[in-house]
């Protein structure tokens, strides 16, 4: 009972932790306490970012920890994983949780070969299952961004209706620590909802359906724990009652009452509620297990179906084989996309193949100009970030994108470096731009342009019968950081559009 | 899990119960009928012009030349018939310095932040009951405030600096026919007793410069890139509905070339001047004349603001102060 309510301590208290990394990931950054450090902790981003040096200590602690105590880091850190568990909370008031014999569990193994041989063949699709990331996306995008623009909103009719002195206190302290003075706009971001929700919908088949079957983070922690120190002593009871397997919520309980231990997630849910006599009741310690009366392997069919059937195999196979060729076969090789990029990706195909999407820098940026992409740059390209001028622009002295990036697809650089990056041209658009076009002094994109001799010039140029002052791109300097096509008042097609390289 | 939703549903009312849920039911109508946007419409606020004191300074326009910003702020003031002048006990101050752009002081693209702090601390020693201190900045507001000093600055001088909030922008009235009306303007710049007009002396490549008058587009809101077109004759617009009690021109570092950004430290003079005046356009004037070379008479916000009798031009006629510390 006492460990049960540790776990929930130590469950809310990472959650809690992990929120606040997350919402605080903007522009103030802490050096050391910000969210990238939880996102290098997944040995996953270890080997997407091909070994970085900060990623592989942070996983090898994960992987310590692993060794010692097995997969404590599903059931008692994991954000996703506490999601999951709330979930099945209110879900198991309605439904009663019945289990049966483990079927099907290798198949996250199976996943997790498939994605690094593709991954390996230059095809990164780990990002797609990884949780963390998930979780960071569906924060992100959907509860952080709802959360600030709802409160905006409310504080907007609060405010705007003569607020007392408490309502006021209220907005000023929130304003200043809590929300940001400014609405949020992220495109596609319900595509990334329908996968942060997807796995929860699966909880009304199965409890951790996600951890049981898919998680390809839980399957490489799975493999380390499987001679963990720490493990499940019971007494056989031969599985008479058959509570701890249905209490189980990881399915990892055979009917014999013995369990599978790399399935084992450290819920303690089998110590909590089992009514057996003390005498077999289970607990968790460092001392090895002392199972009586084992029951004999048999190898019967049911004895079969813990693992995978030859048929399931080689369906599973043909399967992702086809896909593999599949996407192999579509992905643009070298093809040149016609978006742009934000500073510090020198490699188009080596960043798709770091890229998380864990939508850090995306969510850092000071502008809201970074957005996620869909299919814009290819398919192996998904909900990667653009500059997108319509809502943002590429601060001149701010470096943050490549500071939050945990794999370093996104480089870190130094200030002075990032000014001279080069991410795209401008070009004036002699149609629209209204001081080409009617001959009407404008000149807002000289005005803003953040280059100290100016990339956007000016010029005296014949318009409709009178000199007026007239703007014209000096290709050279500019570095296509899109606050001229941003600031730009024309309204319909804007005057000047930066153009990738 | 059909069991327990059939005890949900098919479960006796009271009398008391169905009321509750007639009456929620009803609420939700209300609101998914859109007659809820009534109750929260957002009543458009109206503006009317700043009310400005009527204050006689010693001289028209003073100038001070010196190395100690502190200093030469207190004298320049001083000198104006001090700040008992324009301050009064308990009054509720602006200061707007310009913060526009994320840049580090020394580009000399922002307000000296130790010329904004000497206001902060003088107009609080006269009895202001609160100094409030913003502007609506080009770049990301947050790093434009902290990467100019003047945040740091003013906290330190005990003003209140704040971000400018969305609500407080009102549709300004201006009782005659202006190309501006219903622009969205500050409230806050408009609600005070004492408005402190601080801009830096810049370059710029369509007003040619930018001194106190073009300073107040901080106060605008909504798409102020649209201000541009015909800019001339709007920034005297706005200048007729703030009209600031004093106007400080930092000239203590100018910009002479590539503003109103800057970035190059060769674009930079330290000229080490300040210049007061109640009269805006007077001391635009006078700095584009000093300081720039350039005739008033060729930068058309200038001129438009003479010729609509909300300033003198006349440098010649003007008594002016210099002093050298």
């Amino acid at each position: 009972m006492k460990i049960k309510l540790l776990k929930i301590l130590t469950q809310s208290i990472f959650f809690i932790t992990i929120f606040i990394l997350l919402w605080y990931l903007r522009y103030p950054l802490h050096n050391f306490f910000n969210a990238v450090i939880f996102f290098q902790i997944s040995p996953v981003t270890a080997i997407v970012s091909n070994f970085l040096q900060t990623a592989l200590i942070a996983a090898a602690v994960l992987i310590i920890i692993t060794l010692i105590f097995g997969r404590i880091f599903c059931g008692w850190i994991c954000p996703y994983g506490t999601v999951m568990d709330i979930v099945s909370f209110f879900i198991s008031i309605f439904k009663k949780n019945k289990e049966t014999e483990p079927k099907r569990i290798n198949f996250k193994y199976f996943l997790l070969l498939l994605l690094i041989v593709l991954s390996a063949f230059g095809l990164q699709m780990l990002w797609l299952f990884e949780p963390l990331t998930i979780f960071a996306r569906g924060f992100y995008f959907t509860f952080y961004s709802a959360a600030n623009n709802l409160s905006n909103d409310f504080f907007y009719y609060l405010m705007s209706n003569n607020p007392g002195r408490i309502t006021e206190g209220i907005y000023q302290i929130s304003k200043s620590i809590v929300i940001e003075n400014r609405e949020l706009f992220f495109n596609n971001s319900s595509s990334m909802l329908i996968f942060f929700i997807l796995p929860l919908v699966m909880l009304l088949f199965k409890r951790r359906f996600w951890c049981r079957y898919v998680c390809p983070l839980g399957s490489i922690l799975a493999v380390f724990s499987m001679k963990a120190l720490f493990t499940r002593k019971s007494e056989s009871c031969a599985g008479k009652c058959g509570q701890c397997k249905n209490l189980c919520r990881m399915n990892a309980i055979k009917d014999d009452n013995s369990y599978i231990k790399q399935e084992c997630i450290l819920c303690m849910d089998c110590i909590r509620e089992t009514k057996c006599a003390d005498r077999y009741k289970p607990e968790f310690s460092f001392r090895k297990p002392v199972i009586c009366n084992l029951p004999k392997k048999d190898n019967s069919p049911k004895h079969k179906e813990n693992g995978i059937s030859r048929k399931e195999f080689l369906s599973w196979l043909t399967v992702s084989l086809g896909f593999i060729f599949f996407a192999l076969k579509n992905k643009p090789a070298g093809k040149k996309s016609n978006i742009i990029r934000p500073p510090g990706i020198l490699n188009e195909n080596d960043f798709k193949q770091k890229c998380i999407r864990c939508g850090n820098c995306i969510k850092a940026c000071v502008t809201n100009g970074l957005q996620p992409v869909m299919f814009e740059s290819g398919i192996d390209g998904v909900w990667t970030p653009k500059l997108d001028a319509k809502t943002g622009y590429c601060e001149y002295e701010c470096i943050l994108c490549g500071q939050v990036c945990p794999t370093q697809a996104i480089k870190k650089m130094t200030v002075e470096k990032k000014m001279k990056t080069k991410i795209g041209v401008a070009k004036i658009q002699k149609d629209t731009c209204i001081s080409w076009r009617d001959g009407l002094e404008c000149l807002v994109c000289e005005e803003h342009c953040p280059i100290p001799s100016k990339a956007v010039k000016v010029k005296k140029e014949m318009i409709n019968g009178e000199f007026v002052k007239v703007p014209y791109i000096d290709e050279n300097l500019c570095i296509g950081c899109s606050i001229c096509q941003n600031k730009c008042p024309v309204d319909e097609k804007k005057g000047i559009i930066v153009e990738s390289l | 899990m059909i069991k327990n939703l059939n005890k949900i549903f098919l479960k006796r009312y009271s009398r008391k119960n169905f009321l509750k849920v007639l009456s929620f039911g009803l609420i939700s109508l209300f609101l998914a009928t859109g007659k809820s946007k009534e109750l929260f419409a957002k009543t458009a606020k109206q503006l009317e012009p700043r009310k400005r004191r009527n204050i006689k300074t010693n001289y028209d326009l003073v100038t001070v030349h010196g190395e100690n910003i502190e200093e030469m702020t207190k004298r320049i003031i001083d000198e104006l018939g001090g700040i008992e002048k324009f301050i009064k006990k308990g009054d509720i101050v602006v200061v707007k310095p310009n913060i526009g752009w994320n840049r580090a002081p020394e580009y000399a693209a922002n307000t000296n932040p130790f010329l904004v702090a000497a206001v902060v601390k003088l107009c609080l020693k006269a009895g202001a009951k609160k100094v409030k201190v913003f502007d609506n900045t080009c770049n990301e507001e947050k790093m434009c405030y902290k990467n100019s000093g003047i945040e740091k600055a003013v906290k330190e001088a005990g003003g209140d600096i704040f971000f400018p909030d969305r609500w407080k922008y009102y549709a300004a009235d201006f009782k005659t026919p202006a190309q501006m009306q219903d622009f969205p303007i500050y409230s806050d710049a408009v609600n005070c007793d004492c408005f402190i007009n601080i801009p830096i002396a810049k370059t710029h490549g369509h007003t040619k410069l930018t001194l106190s008058i073009k300073n107040l587009m901080g106060v605008c809101g909504g798409n102020r890139s649209t201000m541009h077109w015909d800019i001339d004759k709007k920034l005297p617009e706005v200048l007729s509905f703030i009209k600031p009690d004093l106007n400080i021109i930092d000239g203590y570092r100018i910009l002479l070339r590539n503003g109103p950004r800057g970035g190059n430290l060769e674009d930079v003079k330290k000229a080490s001047v300040l210049i007061a005046s109640a009269d805006a356009v007077l001391a635009d004037a006078y700095a584009s004349q000093t300081l720039y070379n350039i005739n008033p008479e060729n930068i058309g916000h200038i001129k438009e603001a003479a010729k609509s009798g909300l300033g003198s031009m006349n440098i010649s006629k003007a008594k002016i102060k210099i002093l050298k510390l």
